[in-house]
């Protein structure tokens, strides 16, 4: 393999796969990345097993095709310290890959690509395509409530669902849930659902653009995503998602609208007289106003109040206050409505004149 | 720090006595207590006629055998004791509240603000035996000194039955001529160590100068130091908090079916539960104690994001973490499941069913069932010991453990006789609670 090619451009291709090589040791290859010269075209490949991803980019010269495999992170370190310009790849004998520049030789030691896991052919038994931006601002909205949970693995992904014309997005970790859905321009046939794996999420979220379409390919146990010069493929969970739609309220009949900015700094405020242990802020909500306090026995307490939009009977929440934080930071709208019940009942939030996402989240006893 | 005066009560052959009292026709006879038919497990109690042939607790059921093939060998009936110990208890909870429990069968009492109430250390102590006596039919020994050390040395000195006091002042006479291997903390290893430099009585060790013996044992020669002169300062700490919750169970025989760990998890993880509901508490961290024919011990243990008190979620939990042990091709011998990290629930609701108010019910009701009838009054549908051939069970794929089994009881055996038939095939099934420091 020999080829010259932009260093920006090849930073910015292991700046992309990297994240995806595996952190396990069991498996020393999958620490590698595999680069593939053909064409005019050079192609990494970093896999953990799970998920795999591809990304393409133009070499400005091919003298030779080929194949090697180096180890990412030091790979990832080579190419930030080249300086600016043009880099010529070569591997010589031994699967030993040089990284010239200028005056500076780098030199470092690959493996055969032999034992480098095949990329898994794309499955395209349900495809369907929609702007990355929009795929990226659903995905903000919901993973940060995906499980982490290794113990309920059903929950450890997003459930991606295909439901009439929209695609909806579910994320839970058993005490709030998150949902983003969008119309679909030119849905597939038939309602599906999938549980695509948090990595693959995460991932997804820090790579989509914002210009241009996504194209999305569905399969039993496997999905992938092609955008820019990209290509994510993951396996999927095997698992039931729980059933979301029984837990999102109806009818809760206490209806408040807060502005968000200072529901925000308000809850921000309490939350810094709580601990791990004691991690509550109640939430008194009466004509017009919402007081807004935390009483830890260890640390202190705090008392803030804003006015809301609220006219029903009084009524008491208490609410753990980064799962309030952490929805408030993903709502771009100025006003959140809030729909309560009781005080052992789930809370449902949603933006102010935007349908398209909900939050429902439990509360934690006074 | 004032004059104290702390009482040891330690019961005499705890178990074996309890059987005894129970079988009247055992009375007089070598009871070793520990494991049916000498096969597995090690000796739990033996009473002082099985001692005579050189039978103590800790050794192996199958060298009791040998020492004592006259003896008559019963299983451990945890329950039974346990109920006992709770009567003890309260017999000890009447003088004062600050009563610091070491095991089933013995107990510190700091009577110190109590004489004032109920008389002298000794009409409390002789009071304590007769109760013991007349109320539970058994023996204890009674151990009256001004601290914890000379007070439990006290109960031993003249066991069974012993009744010893030290007054302030006697300590030193009293420790004069006692083995260094007497002193708690003092091992075989210590000893053999004094021993080589010829200390082999306690008085002997008293007459080493402090700096000397912090030369020769650094920080636990000070502490031998402390304890020659009959000093010291630790409190009597009252019914401390739980720190962790375990159960484990030994084989009858080693095991490699997957039903059966898995039933066996099944039956820790419920009782582990039923302990952390009972005590109010949840567990951030679940482990598991798998111990291979070999003897090789693997512990395991999982933190977690959302703690735990269900029986459910701490047998998934331990399962899934028994699965990625390597067993290389061994047959396990003892398994165990602990809870640790326990901490109050902080009152998060939930949103699934699986940990909602349902379950919470469902649980709380199997738990009064379970502490009116006993522990095999309700039991799992996997937990009963299928009598038929081994199916093959959809456990791999996570499904849930109360899944429907289609077992069927064999022609003419009893509820009853089935029960025994679980109970028989698990030994030395123990308990443990570790205080909170």
């Amino acid at each position: 393999m020999k080829l010259a090619m932009s260093r920006d451009e090849l930073r910015d291709a292991i700046a992309k796969v990297q994240n995806v090589v595996s952190t396990r040791t069991t498996l020393p290859m999958l620490q590698y990345v595999l680069l593939g010269a053909k064409g005019k075209a050079l192609k990494l490949v970093a896999t953990d097993l799970e998920v795999g991803i591809e990304c393409v980019i133009e070499c400005e010269d091919m003298d030779e095709e080929g194949v090697v495999t180096l180890p990412c992170k030091k790979m990832h370190e080579v190419v930030n310290n080249l300086p600016p310009g043009v880099v010529k790849v070569t591997v010589s004998e031994g699967n030993i890959v040089s990284f010239n520049s200028g005056v500076v030789r780098y030199k470092l030691m690959g493996m055969p690509p032999d034992e480098f896991p095949k990329s898994p052919e794309v499955k395209r038994e349900k495809a369907f395509s929609m702007p990355q931006a929009s795929l990226k601002e659903m995905l903000r909205k919901v993973s940060f409530s995906i499980s982490a949970d290794p113990n309920r693995p059903n929950i450890t992904g997003l459930l991606l669902a295909l439901t009439g014309k929209q695609l909806r997005l579910v994320s839970t970790d058993g005490r709030r849930l998150s949902l983003a859905s969008s119309a679909l321009e030119n849905p597939p046939d038939g309602d599906s659902s999938y549980i695509v794996p948090r990595k693959t999420v995460v991932e997804l979220e820090r790579l989509l653009g914002d210009e241009g379409n996504v194209d999305i390919f569905l399969s039993d146990n496997q999905v992938a995503f092609k955008f820019l010069n990209l290509l994510l493929i993951s396996n999927l969970i095997d698992a039931v998602f729980p059933n979301y739609e029984q837990v999102i309220p109806k009818g809760h009949d206490k209806r408040v609208v807060a502005e968000k900015e200072p529901f925000t700094v308000a809850t921000r405020r309490a939350q810094v007289m709580t601990t791990d242990r004691y991690n509550l802020v109640k939430y008194e909500i009466g004509k017009g106003k919402m007081v807004v306090s935390t009483n830890c026995p260890e640390v202190g307490e705090l008392k803030d109040e804003i006015q809301v939009e609220y006219s029903g009977e009084s009524i008491e929440m208490g609410f753990n206050p980064q799962f309030v934080l952490d929805v408030l930071k993903v709502i771009d709208e100025d006003k959140v409505r809030m729909d309560l019940k009781d005080a052992q009942s789930s809370g449902l939030l949603k933006p102010e004149g935007n349908e398209n996402y909900m939050y429902v989240v439990m509360p934690v006893r006074l | 720090m004032t004059t104290r005066t702390i009482i040891h009560v330690d019961m005499d052959a705890f178990y074996a006595s309890i059987e005894q009292r129970d079988n009247p026709s055992l009375a007089g006879k070598p009871v070793i207590v520990g494991g049916v038919g000498g096969q597995r497990g090690v000796v739990s109690a033996a009473s002082y006629e099985a001692r005579r042939y050189g039978v103590h607790s800790a050794m192996p059921l199958k060298k009791a055998r040998a020492l004592c093939p006259e003896g008559v060998f019963l299983p451990v009936d945890m329950e039974k004791y346990e109920a006992v110990s709770r009567q003890l208890r309260s017999i000890l909870c009447s003088y004062t509240p600050l009563v610091e429990p070491l095991s089933l069968d013995e107990a510190f009492l700091d009577v110190t603000a109590s004489i004032a109430l109920f008389g002298d250390a000794e009409k409390i102590g002789r009071e304590i035996k007769d109760r013991v006596r007349n109320e539970l039919n058994l023996t204890a020994s009674v151990g009256i000194a001004p601290n914890k050390f000379l007070a439990k040395i006290a109960s031993d000195y003249r066991k069974p039955d012993g009744f010893v006091v030290i007054q302030p002042g006697g300590e030193a006479d009293f420790l004069r001529d006692l083995p260094v291997y007497k002193v708690y903390g003092v091992g075989k290893v210590m000893a053999r160590r004094l021993g080589d430099h010829g200390i082999e009585t306690v008085g002997r060790l008293a007459e080493m100068s402090r700096e000397h013996l912090r030369r020769l044992f650094g920080k636990q020669g000070e502490h031998l130091y402390e304890l020659s002169r009959g000093i010291d300062d630790n409190p009597v700490i009252a019914e401390a908090e739980a720190k962790s919750i375990s159960q484990e169970t030994t084989f009858d025989v080693d095991i490699d079916n997957n039903d059966e760990l898995r039933r066996t998890f099944a039956r820790l993880s419920d009782r582990v539960g039923a302990r952390l509901r009972e005590e109010g508490l949840v567990s951030k961290t679940v482990g598991i104690k798998v111990r291979l024919a070999d003897f090789t011990t693997m512990h395991r243990e999982r933190t977690l994001l959302d703690p735990v008190s269900s029986d459910d979620q701490i047998l998934s939990v331990a399962w899934n973490l028994f699965r990625a042990v390597p067993l290389g091709g061994q047959k396990v011998r003892l398994l165990g499941v602990v809870a640790s990290s326990l901490e109050h629930p902080s009152g998060q609701l939930h949103l699934f069913s699986e940990q909602g108010e349902k379950n919470c019910k469902a649980m709380r009701t199997i738990d009064n069932i379970r502490r009116k009838f006993g522990d095999t009054a309700i039991e799992r549908a996997s937990g009963l010991r299928p009598t038929g051939e081994n199916r093959d069970r959809p456990y791999d794929k996570g499904l849930s453990p109360f899944s429907p089994t289609h077992e069927k009881e064999a022609e003419g055996e009893t509820a009853k006789g089935r029960r025994r038939k679980a109970k028989g095939n698990k030994r030395d099934e123990t308990a443990k609670t570790k205080p909170r420091s």
